[in-house]
């Protein structure tokens, strides 16, 4: 496989310039969407029932701007990712059909439940304006994008450490000086620590692969089995930087005052937060009226009011990010260059028996359960 | 008419056989003991009567009903049965009153009528005005008087007491039994009693029915228990006995016999088991009270003494047989000396072993 | 009547509740995927690999030597807490019994996170504490250790230790401890040779109990274990169950073995408990408490209880406080404090849906369990009916079932049911998860209760019914309370079986902060872990001083 191909290469956010003024024209853009008819059908089905992975807390504000704006009731259930597409699997495999709508940060799980026939086909108007790699046409539509990158407590580095994180590249966190002072957690943690994982020892195995690891399982890291003590104690100062830090939880910590602050080496793993409408949805109207509405300009600005991702439409931009406000204003803060994506559609990723597991919790001396 | 009948009544509990085909009957108005050591099957008797224990087989009747019989349990609640504990039972979050009116209440009696009930049954068991303590401030005696009140305010068709003098003092005990029997006698219900205490059986009842290991050993007056003992148990259950063993050397009809004891001494004595004709080793019961000082008797020599006010107990060596003799206290006897004694005849009750 | 119909009510209903569940874990250990998985089929692998293959073999041994660690430090320092508050003259005896069960206010996440605040090496709060004030280098304290697990897993079950213990040491008649002291036995004499062979029974019972408990507990290790020093099958459990990718088969099959394990505990558990009733007898007396004087040890003994009450609550509290209240950028010499996390969280609308669900929960289950237990109890007990023992065995099963697969089990016995996805399905897995507890000790208030007392009852011509009402009700009324007080912390705080079968409609506390926690956003699972906290503690105080429910009580 050629890894050049693999990744995408965008002008991220940059639509920037256009930002206002883009979202009302892409309102008007997206009217052809939702149509009176749907609009009259979705109120008909009353409720509508949202199996989701993102932020409970924003996610909730998110809903109730959609319930609010068309009448509608909304039932939310927020589960983590792997958890919540099993309840929605096995709930579609005996029948009991609960879920209008599944939403999950990792698409291949949902290009899998389309294979099992799980999944409606449904193309929204506003897809159109999200970017192929980031959709799978009428299955799946990334929504919201969560970068990933090296992360680090400001307290704990001298400046020219912080030098080196922000424009070593990814051979940054190689560098045996982070002896004792690198935090990590195991693939197994979530999708999106597999997904990182799976873009050095998969994707880009030839550059990096096997011995880059090795030389951070050198640094002897703190090995976290759950992403909340790994986050929480990078900001308490425990060590000092870590791999796979979440844009978002990143800058939640940065919000709180934490002294944290992260880079982007390219290529950049994203997670993707995408959404289908499910088969047999009890409220299939009202799934189509929220997949049209979240993938319109106007559904992906109402986002950005209560959370910290990029949208996927080019047209719609942070207004953080306009108004150099928050970490946008920081002098250290840079956007990422390029996106890893490849793995979205990649079939290998969904592979269930996730070997590179194994892999890694040799190459770090990890014993768990998971025996690949 | 029996008020009550048992027939070949069997509690096994695995391999363990608690009752062992025990057949009484109790007559209207009497006053039965069921009399034996600890685990001979009398309390497990009287609880299957109580239907508080099942029946392996057998049958119960109670009145003209059939409580238990082969495939059949009429739960105790209905049995018309009561029953007074060896705890006293007395439930600790009711007053007095409420415990005793409880049976009353379940048969959703008037109010106004358990009242007059209740003060009435309080006054025949001497408690008047304790309506209002709780069963915890009230003494032992007190509180058995209220397991009685509870038991007897329900008019049961028969009455079960479960040792229910065991737990208290002793002077106590010995006023209660007094106390229980007239309040029987006045009440005229047919009672079942269980106790291991013999003085109090022959004290308080009509008949004894005495068991051991499971079964009947003996049933009758407790005069006739004391003085006809059908076996060693019996005997040596039911008051003081000395046991010897003996043989038989001569009968002479009427069921009179002289045994020759060990050391040769000969005694003349007679059978009180009907139908048994002794031969051979049998068990000899003298009760100590009629071995007597004579002059001209059998020479024995005094080997301890015991004062017990009214009597004195006396251990005597008459050659090669050891015989306790309750003697009246006024003799003044000392250890290590002589003293003659005789045995009446009529005092020397020929036992089978078994 | 009755005596005959009950096994018909109470054999299908725990089927339903326990068997069924238990049973899908089962047949979930010999499928190669999910349940209703058209492409799974049945398989020897998973079972072959958990109970034949070396690396699960050497976790169950690590698991087994640390739960058996974790069991007698718990049950020691319990038994030491016990005696100290029950049979001593103490000071502030009652305010210290309250503080010895607030670690039960926690769920073990909460907790662990907590001690990870205070005890990480570098940045924990004890450490950047002794550097500054001590001058030390390196880490004072290191709670992520195998011997920091241990302790904060015995700190965490020492309150399991000390209910059951302080219960036997109260019933336990005074007057043996004073034929010692009259005999010449110093205090600590009497305490050793009189006092703990009397309790002896208990104390075996609590361990078994918490050896059991132990081997399922997935937090403490799966937080704390930062370098995989620390093998544990509940965590294999849970990596297999909760994270990528979904190995149900595997987590079943051990679920399969902890069970086993558990079953033994339950055996030699009831084997020692059944001991323990020999001793144990109240009388309508009631015993006038007599407390041995510590004199000169007063103070000291005090201050031992002083340091557990510090290491296990106002230490982990004022963590999560700090993890609450303190802004991220502060240090603890400089903090800067904050109440955004906490405004965050109480005014938005899922806290306020989850509190009145929690609530909910809170208050059926803890009812349907006692009356479920007890009603268990009066029938095995009592009324000895028909399949008691069976009875009695599957009552017990749950709690050898790790709360994970447990709750799968309730998933596949529901998800058809109307009953799925509503707090209905919620109330019905933590009954027959906890029901063991209720049963446990209604059962010894049976047992306490002189079977005359229910005889008499029957024989004034009150049924069974009437009886259990009117009767043996009001008289383990104070052992049912405490049932009902330790079922209601559990039901409050509980979170694996919850993440299982939650839904829109009814988010739970726990499965909030789970999914706070699933963000890396450890203040606001600390502001549930503090709100979760003041509802177990307002419902266990309105118990103690409303309706004077004795918070020990024999299991």
């Amino acid at each position: 496989m050629t890894h050049s191909g693999n990744i995408v290469s965008r002008r991220l956010l940059l639509g920037a310039a256009l930002a206002a003024p883009a979202i009302i024209a892409a309102r008007a853009q997206s009217k052809p969407g939702i149509t009176d008819d749907l609009v009259k059908a979705a109120q008909k089905d009353g409720t509508l029932s949202y199996y989701h992975n993102s932020d409970i807390g924003p996610t909730g504000l998110w809903t109730d701007a959609f319930a609010k704006r068309f009448g509608l009731q909304m039932k939310n259930m927020r589960l983590p990712s792997y958890p919540l597409f099993d309840r929605f699997l096995n709930e579609s495999r005996v029948g009991r059909h609960l879920a209008d709508l599944v939403q999950i940060t990792d698409p291949t799980l949902l290009a899998y439940a389309n294979r099992l026939g799980f999944i409606a086909d449904y193309t929204p108007a506003g897809g159109a304006m999200i970017p192929g790699d980031l959709k799978q046409e009428g299955i799946w539509y990334g929504l919201f994008t969560d970068p990933m990158g090296i992360g680090y407590n400001s307290k704990t580095v001298t400046p020219e450490e912080e030098k080196l994180i922000q424009t070593g590249g990814w051979n940054a966190l190689a560098d045996p000086r982070w002896k004792g002072r690198f935090g990590t957690a195991t693939p197994a943690s979530g999708g999106s620590s597999y997904a990182f994982c799976y873009m050095f020892l998969v994707t880009l195995r030839a550059q990096y692969g096997k011995p880059w690891f090795s030389k951070l399982a050198a640094n002897a890291p703190d090995i976290y089995a759950s992403k909340a003590p790994l986050f929480e104690r990078l900001a308490a100062g425990e060590y000092t930087l870590m791999d796979q830090g979440s844009a978002g939880t990143l800058s939640d910590y940065y919000l709180k005052g934490a002294p944290i602050r992260w880079s982007f080496p390219a290529p950049t793993p994203i997670a993707l937060t995408s959404q289908s409408i499910t088969k047999n949805a009890p409220h299939p109207a009202a799934a189509r009226l929220f997949q049209e509405w979240s993938t319109t300009a106007e559904g992906q600005a109402e986002w950005l009011k209560y959370s910290i991702a990029g949208a996927t439409r080019p047209d719609v931009v942070d207004p953080r990010h306009a108004g150099k406000l928050d970490w946008f204003k920081e002098p250290w803060f840079h956007e990422p260059t390029e996106f890893y994506t490849a793995y979205l559609k990649d079939e290998a990723f969904a592979d269930p028996k996730k070997p590179i597991i194994a892999e890694w919790n040799e190459i770090f001396n990890y014993q768990s359960g998971k025996k690949g | 008419m029996s008020d009550l009948s048992v027939r070949d009544l069997v509690v096994k509990y695995g391999d363990f056989l608690a009752v062992d085909n025990v057949s009484f009957t109790v007559e209207a108005g009497a006053f039965v003991s069921l009399l034996g050591p600890s685990g001979c099957g009398k309390t497990t008797t009287l609880r299957c009567i109580a239907g508080l224990e099942t029946a392996t087989t057998g049958h119960i009747s109670i009145g003209t009903d059939r409580v238990v019989c082969p495939g059949h349990e009429t739960p105790p609640e209905r049995r018309g049965v009561n029953m007074v504990f060896q705890s006293y039972a007395v439930w600790p979050h009711m007053s007095v009153f409420d415990n005793v009116a409880y049976g009353l209440r379940t048969r959703n009696t008037p109010s106004a009528e358990i009242a007059t009930r209740v003060t009435e049954v309080l006054r025949l068991v001497g408690l008047d005005g304790y309506g209002a303590r709780y069963g915890t401030e009230l003494s032992g005696g007190q509180q058995q008087r209220v397991a009685v009140a509870r038991a007897v305010i329900t008019e049961p068709r028969l009455l079960l007491f479960d040792e229910p003098l065991s737990n208290l003092d002793a002077g106590l005990r010995e006023r209660m039994r007094f106390e229980l029997l007239a309040l029987q006698r006045r009440l005229g219900r047919t009672s079942v009693y269980v106790t291991h205490d013999q003085a109090e059986a022959m004290v308080m009842s009509d008949r004894i029915i005495l068991m051991h290991q499971g079964r009947i050993v003996q049933e009758g007056s407790p005069r006739s228990l004391y003085e006809r003992p059908a076996n060693r148990f019996a005997a040596a259950f039911i008051g003081n006995a000395n046991l010897l063993e003996a043989t038989v050397t001569a009968s002479h009809g009427d069921g009179r016999h002289t045994v020759t004891l060990p050391g040769g001494l000969t005694l003349e004595g007679h059978v009180a088991t009907p139908g048994w004709v002794p031969s051979g080793a049998v068990l000899v019961c003298i009760r100590p009270e009629n071995v007597e000082p004579a002059p001209d008797g059998i020479p024995a020599t005094v080997t301890r003494v015991s004062y017990l006010g009214p009597v004195q107990t006396v251990e005597l060596q008459a050659g090669a047989v050891t015989l306790r003799a309750d003697l009246p206290s006024r003799h003044v006897v000392a250890t290590g000396t002589a003293l003659n004694i005789r045995i009446d005849a009529s005092a020397v009750v020929l036992v089978p072993e078994t | 009547m009755t005596r005959a119909l009950l096994p018909w009510l109470l054999i299908p209903l725990l089927t339903v509740l326990i068997l069924v569940p238990v049973g899908f874990m089962f047949l979930g250990a010999f499928m190669s995927g999910a349940l209703a998985d058209p492409e799974a089929h049945l398989t020897l692998s998973k079972v072959a690999a958990v109970y034949t293959t070396l690396p699960f073999l050497r976790t169950l041994g690590s698991t087994l030597v640390i739960a058996f660690l974790v069991a007698i430090a718990a049950t020691l320092g319990g038994v030491t807490m016990a005696w100290l508050t029950s049979r001593t003259d103490l000071p502030a005896r009652p305010i210290m019994e309250t503080c010895i069960i607030a670690p039960l206010f926690l769920s073990p996440f909460v907790g662990a996170i907590a001690w990870l605040v205070l005890g990480s090496p570098r940045a924990g709060l004890l450490n950047v504490i002794a550097r500054a004030w001590f001058g030390t280098t390196g880490a004072v304290v290191n709670v992520a250790t195998p011997s920091g697990i241990v302790l904060i897993m015995a700190l965490y079950y020492l309150p399991y230790a000390y209910l059951t213990v302080a219960a036997a040491l109260r019933n336990m008649d005074p007057s043996m401890e004073e034929a010692a002291c009259v005999n010449g036995s110093g205090i600590l004499g009497t305490a050793l040779k009189v006092t703990l062979p009397v309790v002896r029974p208990a104390l075996i019972s609590a361990f078994f109990f918490i050896f059991v408990l132990a081997c399922g507990t997935f937090a403490i290790p799966a937080v704390l274990d930062r370098a995989s020093q620390v093998r544990f099958l509940a965590v294999d459990v849970f990596q297999a169950s909760a994270t990528y990718p979904i190995d149900y088969g595997t987590a079943a099959a051990i679920g399969t073995l902890l069970f086993w394990i558990s079953v033994m505990g339950i055996a030699a558990y009831r084997f020692a408990s059944r001991a323990a009733r020999r001793f144990v007898t109240v009388t309508a007396r009631g015993y006038r408490i007599r407390l041995v004087r510590l004199r000169w040890l007063r103070w000291p003994m005090a201050g031992l209880v002083g340091v557990y009450v510090v290491l296990s609550i106002v230490l982990p509290y004022l963590a999560l406080v700090w993890s609450a209240f303190a802004r991220a950028g502060g240090t603890i010499f400089a903090p800067v404090w904050t109440l955004a996390n906490a405004r965050g969280v109480l005014t938005s609308a899922e806290v306020a849906g989850a509190t009145v669900n929690t609530l909910e929960v809170g208050l059926i289950t803890p009812t349907l369990c006692v009356g479920l237990g007890l009603l268990i109890a009066y029938a095995v007990r009592r009324l000895r009916v028909p399949a008691s023992n069976a009875i009695d065995y599957i009552t017990m099963f749950s709690i050898a079932v790790p709360g994970i697969v447990f709750g799968t089990g309730v998933f596949w016995t529901y998800v058809l049911t109307p009953a799925y996805g509503t707090i209905a399905v919620l109330v019905l897995a933590f009954v027959a998860a906890y029901v063991p507890f209720a049963y446990r000790i209604s059962d010894t208030a049976l047992l306490q209760i002189d079977r005359a007392l229910e005889e008499a009852s029957l024989l004034c011509g009150a049924g069974n019914g009437r009886t259990l009402l009117r009767i043996t009700l009001p008289l383990a009324r104070p052992a049912l309370l405490s049932a009902w007080i330790m079922v209601f912390i559990f039901a409050v705080r509980e979170i694996s079986a919850a993440v299982l079968l939650t839904s829109s409609d009814n988010v739970v506390l726990s499965v909030l902060s789970f999914n706070y926690l699933d963000f890396g956003d450890v203040p606001k699972a600390a502001v549930v872990g503090l709100l979760q906290t003041a509802l177990l503690a307002a419902g266990v105080i309105a118990g103690r001083y409303v309706f004077r429910v004795k918070l020990s009580s024999q299991v």
